[in-house]
């Protein structure tokens, strides 16, 4: 390249990259400053006393488990939190100073599925949380590949790539709709909407349609949770939470969720596993959708968890 | 050329060693060949060269293929485990490339190059090594020993390429390949309307892919001063079936011309034996873009389309309604190149019969109204883009070097917000 032009260039490349990076912390700590785990973070910091009891993983546990009636218990879960991220999550608190006496992980039908990586990888999630919490290098040598990488330059350097629709936070950021304790109510009946069939199947679709039920990345992360935790002396239970009959029912027309059952039926030595997934068969209105308790759902099922587990 | 064994090199550092020593058999066949003044000798030189590429082109992309089916047939009690080999990234490509170095240098077009390290940079170039454009070396041989600096006059329609080309790929083909992938990796569950939109929106986004890349690897080879050959020239744009095989793929189509389709005698030899060498082209070209039945019956859809072509004397036929068929040829012929298998055609197909027009509304394929909404303006922006290339915008041409500076800068910059970065490789990496 002749001088002249270099520098020619190189000025275009400087606007270029202040411009760029000048998109990717507004997108990062403007747009996204309002999220679940940043919010979690800032209330569990916010307490007095640290909860020893702790919830993790996706939706299930944020939707059921309400830790006012639970004690010395917080609700750390957020949507399609999967076992890479639990890990990375415990990991960082821990590393943090805190430390809990037990932690509840969720065993679902579709706990163990390809969904969990290919929602980081394609960020779908909320990366600015998790940008320095994964390590990619542990994480690509665990996935026998590159997409961690990949994922990681991304959310550090350009989180704003392909994420045209979180523009529409600078009008009002979204409700978190969170308690102090992480709980998120949702006071939906399920029982009355009028198109449940029509919700199932998508949803049915959305588990298991094309992802494969039982990703080894996802035992692999399972494995290192228990390691870790074990490591750390801090009990670990697995627990299947409730879903509602039809969604069990159309959810085993397609797959059979022994396949699933039997991958954590294997860690039964190392872990226990409590299982209330037909607990509210033939109770609809406690259901936010088909495979969420609602708020009235959570209250009862938050109550009867204390009660049968002796906490 | 240490760049571009690096560029390789970090995907598979092993696969660079089969990428040497096929590049090491066909330079010094190419200097033995050069070297001998018998035709016995010249034709051992290009034999051992086109052994050997064939023989490792075969063994890592078809051997698997002809086992299963060999297995499938009852000849063969099972597949060997040891076939399941990973495909080395443009395999296809440097191969073609390199047997056309070689020929033409059995056929005195050009001398052997003297130098391993050219020749080894003239098959690594690493803008065009993973998926072409499949260069011949009086082309870019000749660049390649009078490397230029690159002046901004350059820079700025290299620039330009490139955010072009990558429009094309993350902006258009990645968007509406969610929805592609949506209908043919799941046809049991996708109706007749949705099958139909996936064949057209196919048709656009191997375009977009395809050509995206095309143009990112020419622009990044303008940096260097290097210009490579165009590999589509508006294809859909094509009057018959015979022009767009002069606008698609231009380079592929080029090395079929010429190293496979003349050698057999071309249209010379009267109707009949030209009709056999169009179908044997098109089945080689079928099969060149992957082991699998339905690329086969992808490139024999277009053979057979250029034949009929001929029978009925259309091949200069410039009228609207012609055009129009050889589109609808065309795009329906995608629906073989884009099938998982040919046992899912049957499915597919009954599905478009069924013609359900129920699901017009499901366009949650993908995702969001949004997603539709920018893959719609992504197919407008690519007639945009196409004129630009063909007319040249007058606004654009009007524009200063720094006003053109900061167009393409906004161009990038809303690349990044609305581009669609799913991870997905280009389609043609595979081949």
């Amino acid at each position: 390249m002749k001088k002249g032009n270099q520098f020619h260039f190189l000025n275009w490349l400087g606007v270029f990259l202040v411009f760029h990076f000048g998109f990717h912390f507004l997108h990062k700590n403007w747009l996204m400053k309002q999220n679940q785990q940043a919010e979690k973070e800032l209330n569990f910091n916010g307490l007095s006393s640290k909860p020893k009891v702790w919830f993790m993983g996706d939706s299930h546990p944020l939707l059921a488990i309400d830790p006012e009636q639970i004690p010395e218990s917080f609700n750390w879960a957020s949507r399609s939190e999967n076992y890479i991220l639990c890990y990375y999550k415990i990991k960082y608190l821990l590393e943090r100073g805190h430390k809990p006496t037990i932690i509840f992980l969720p065993a679902e039908i579709h706990s163990l599925s390809s969904q969990g990586k290919s929602l980081i990888v394609n960020h779908e999630l909320d990366d600015s949380w998790w940008a320095n919490k994964i390590s990619p290098f542990e994480a690509d040598a665990a996935a026998n590949g590159s997409d961690f990488r990949r994922w990681w330059l991304a959310a550090n350097f350009a989180s704003h790539a392909g994420q045209f629709y979180h523009l529409k936070f600078l009008a009002a950021q979204p409700q978190l709709g969170l308690t102090k304790l992480g709980f998120m109510p949702d006071s939906t009946d399920f029982s009355q909407n009028e198109n449940a069939k029509e919700i199932i199947n998508e949803k049915v679709k959305s588990h298991v349609g094309k992802f494969k039920l039982v990703d080894s990345l996802q035992i692999k992360y399972l494995n290192k949770t228990i390691q870790l935790l074990k490591e750390s002396g801090i009990k670990l239970v697995l627990v299947k939470y409730p879903v509602s009959k039809p969604y069990f029912e159309a959810i085993s027309e397609r797959i059979n969720p022994k396949l699933v059952d039997q991958e954590f039926v294997r860690l039964k030595d190392k872990v226990k596993i409590l299982d209330f997934r037909n607990l509210y068969f033939g109770r609809p209105e406690l259901f936010s959708d088909p495979d969420h308790l609602n708020q009235k759902g959570a209250e009862e099922f938050s109550q009867m968890f204390k009660e049968f587990s002796g906490i | 050329m240490i760049s571009s064994l690096f560029f390789y090199g970090y995907w598979k550092p092993e696969y660079l060693i089969l990428l040497t020593l096929t590049s090491t058999i066909d330079y010094f066949s190419a200097l033995y060949i050069q070297k001998s003044e018998s035709r016995r000798a010249r034709k051992i030189g290009l034999l051992a060269s086109i052994v050997s590429n064939l023989s490792i082109l075969i063994l890592f992309k078809y051997s698997h293929f002809l086992a299963s089916n060999l297995n499938l047939a009852g000849w063969l009690n099972e597949t060997p485990a040891w076939l399941n080999l990973v495909l080395p990234v443009g395999i296809s490509f440097y191969t073609f490339q390199a047997m056309a170095y070689v020929i033409d240098v059995y056929r005195k077009r050009l001398p052997a190059e003297k130098s391993f390290s050219r020749f080894l940079l003239f098959i690594t170039f690493f803008p065009q090594l993973v998926a072409g454009p499949i260069e011949r070396a009086p082309h870019l041989m000749v660049q390649l020993t009078r490397l230029k600096a690159a002046t901004s006059e350059k820079i700025i329609p290299a620039l330009w390429l490139i955010c072009m080309g990558l429009w094309k790929k993350v902006f258009i083909a990645d968007r509406l390949g969610v929805f592609v992938d949506g209908v043919f990796n799941n046809i049991p569950e996708s109706n007749g309307i949705q099958c139909l939109l996936a064949i057209f929106f196919f048709g656009i986004q191997i375009y977009c892919d395809f050509s995206g890349y095309s143009d990112i690897a020419r622009g990044i080879a303008r940096f260097f001063g290097v210009n490579l050959m165009l590999n589509f020239n508006n294809p859909y744009l094509a009057t018959s079936l015979t022009d767009f095989w002069r606008r698609w793929h231009i380079s592929l189509s080029g090395w079929f011309r010429d190293y496979v389709y003349h050698p057999l005698g071309g249209g010379r030899n009267g109707y009949s034996r030209t009709f056999v060498n169009i179908l044997i082209v098109f089945l080689l070209s079928g099969i060149w873009h992957g082991a699998n039945w339905t690329f086969l019956m992808w490139g024999l859809w277009h053979g057979l389309g250029l034949v009929l072509e001929r029978v009925f004397g259309m091949v200069k036929n410039r009228a609207i309604p012609y055009r129009l068929a050889t589109l609808f040829w065309i795009f329906a012929g995608w629906t073989f190149f884009r099938i998982n298998s040919i046992y899912d055609l049957d499915l597919f197909l009954q599905k478009i019969q069924e013609f359900d027009w129920s699901g017009f509304q499901q366009f949650n394929l993908f995702r969001s109204n949004w997603e539709f909404l920018l893959a719609a303006l992504g197919i407008v922006s690519l007639l945009m883009i196409e004129k630009y290339q063909t007319l040249r915008f007058r606004w654009y041409s009007r524009l200063s070097q720094n006003q053109r500076m900061a167009w393409i800068t906004t161009m990038f910059l809303m690349l990044i917000w609305l581009g669609k970065f799913k991870g997905q490789d280009f389609i043609y990496f595979q081949f």
